[in-house]
């Protein structure tokens, strides 16, 4: 399902600046769901009828998503070689990730918001151990926000395919941990 | 090749009710015991979805076991993935409470390595336990668990309705998400990208 929207996100991508914009990333989480939800139980099938919650939800996602991708943009070059190497190819697929939330906010009835021409990613570090905790900060707070709104998503495809990008920013977050000299895996489930 | 859902259901279906061999692994549970375990949160629908993961979940939990029993797996790469043993046995703890919460059936361990290896046959994952001849089968037969734990998780998060067991099947398939890189960063010689190749993982389901 990734594509359609990895073009523009490129495109951003390649001419965004990494500066400002910040707590974007909780636009939608405080988003009501009472109204699309029955007894606190989410649909499963179906057709897909535009679900406003669901927009607002991967909304968030997409800004947490393209903030991520600045994030990388400015680490990539800071790091020594072999973990440039692994960030450079993680910063490809949280691209595709932007391109899939954009198919899936299309999906859920919405619009994508277009990228903004900067996005806040905080002081820029100054070494490798700040740039690897920068970035796994960055993993860490997207892995929440998924896990926090996979309950609340109407659509049920839509929680599966959140579920994917999830499980792969949940790999990037144990990784970075290794490299960091942290346990890289320190719990059965992860938050 | 990915199976057709029509066999992936043939497949847990004959994995839940196995052969005569396996016929003793199940514990059925009834729904009194589940009131009495003080759950009820999972929702009246969710309860074959979470008995699936748990069969996968047991069966993941049970070849840790038996590939660091064959002891192929040694030194730094044994010691990379030693406690992915204890993390799957949590998944299977949680899910049990969930599935006892949602008056399903309790599936156990499979009761042997044969019928272990029945299912994962069934499961179309070719390594066998008590086969493995070096530390890269075993590595490649712990990757292709973990990526059938992450299909299993990944369906049923199709179908799951109830909050809380959407929560937790998606914190467990994350966690097998990151045991598959960290395994597979052992099949590929600690190069770091090989370990999370895809942008979307879905596991084999």
């Amino acid at each position: 399902m990734s594509g359609q929207g990895d073009g523009p996100s490129r495109r951003g991508l390649l001419g965004g600046a990494v500066a400002a914009v910040g707590a974007v990333a909780l636009a939608g989480c405080g988003a009501s769901s009472g109204s699309e939800k029955t007894a606190g139980q989410t649909q499963t099938s179906g057709s897909n009828p535009p679900s406003p919650g669901d927009v607002a939800r991967l909304s968030a996602a997409l800004e947490l998503e393209r903030r991520t991708v600045d994030a990388y943009v400015a680490c990539v070059p800071l790091l020594s070689k072999p973990n440039s190497k692994a960030a450079a190819l993680w910063l490809s697929e949280e691209v595709q990730h932007t391109g899939e939330l954009i198919a899936l906010i299309k999906q859920a009835g919405g619009k994508a918001a277009p990228r903004a021409d900067s996005y806040e990613i905080g002081s820029m570090p100054r070494n490798q151990a700040q740039t690897l905790a920068l970035l796994a900060s960055f993993e860490q707070l997207q892995v929440a926000y998924y896990l926090r709104i996979m309950p609340q998503l109407r659509l049920a495809k839509a929680r599966a395919a959140v579920g994917t990008i999830l499980n792969c920013d949940a790999q990037h977050l144990s990784l970075l941990r290794l490299v960091q000299g942290r346990p890289a895996v320190p719990s059965a489930f992860v938050t | 090749m990915r199976p057709a859902p029509a066999q992936r259901a043939a497949t847990r279906r004959e994995l839940l009710t196995g052969g005569a061999a396996a016929a003793g692994a199940l514990l059925a549970v009834p729904a009194a015991a589940a009131a009495a375990s003080g759950g009820g949160t999972a929702a009246s629908g969710d309860g074959g979805h979470l008995t699936r993961v748990l069969s996968m979940s047991v069966l993941a939990a049970y070849v840790y076991q038996q590939v660091f029993a064959e002891g192929v797996l040694t030194g730094t790469r044994r010691q990379a993935v030693s406690s992915f043993e204890a993390q799957e046995q949590a998944h299977v703890a949680a899910l049990r409470r969930a599935v006892l919460s949602a008056g399903a059936t309790v599936v156990g361990p499979p009761p042997s390595t044969v019928v272990a290896n029945q299912y994962l046959a069934h499961r179309q994952i070719p390594g066998r336990l008590g086969q493995l001849q070096s530390a890269e089968d075993a590595l490649d037969l712990l990757i292709d668990v973990e990526r059938s734990s992450i299909g299993s998780c990944y369906v049923a998060l199709l179908s799951l309705t109830g909050p809380d067991a959407i929560v937790l099947v998606a914190r467990i398939m994350a966690n097998d998400s990151q045991h598959e890189a960290l395994v597979t960063l052992q099949r590929h010689a600690l190069k770091l990208p090989a370990a999370a190749p895809y942008a979307l993982v879905s596991g084999s389901h």
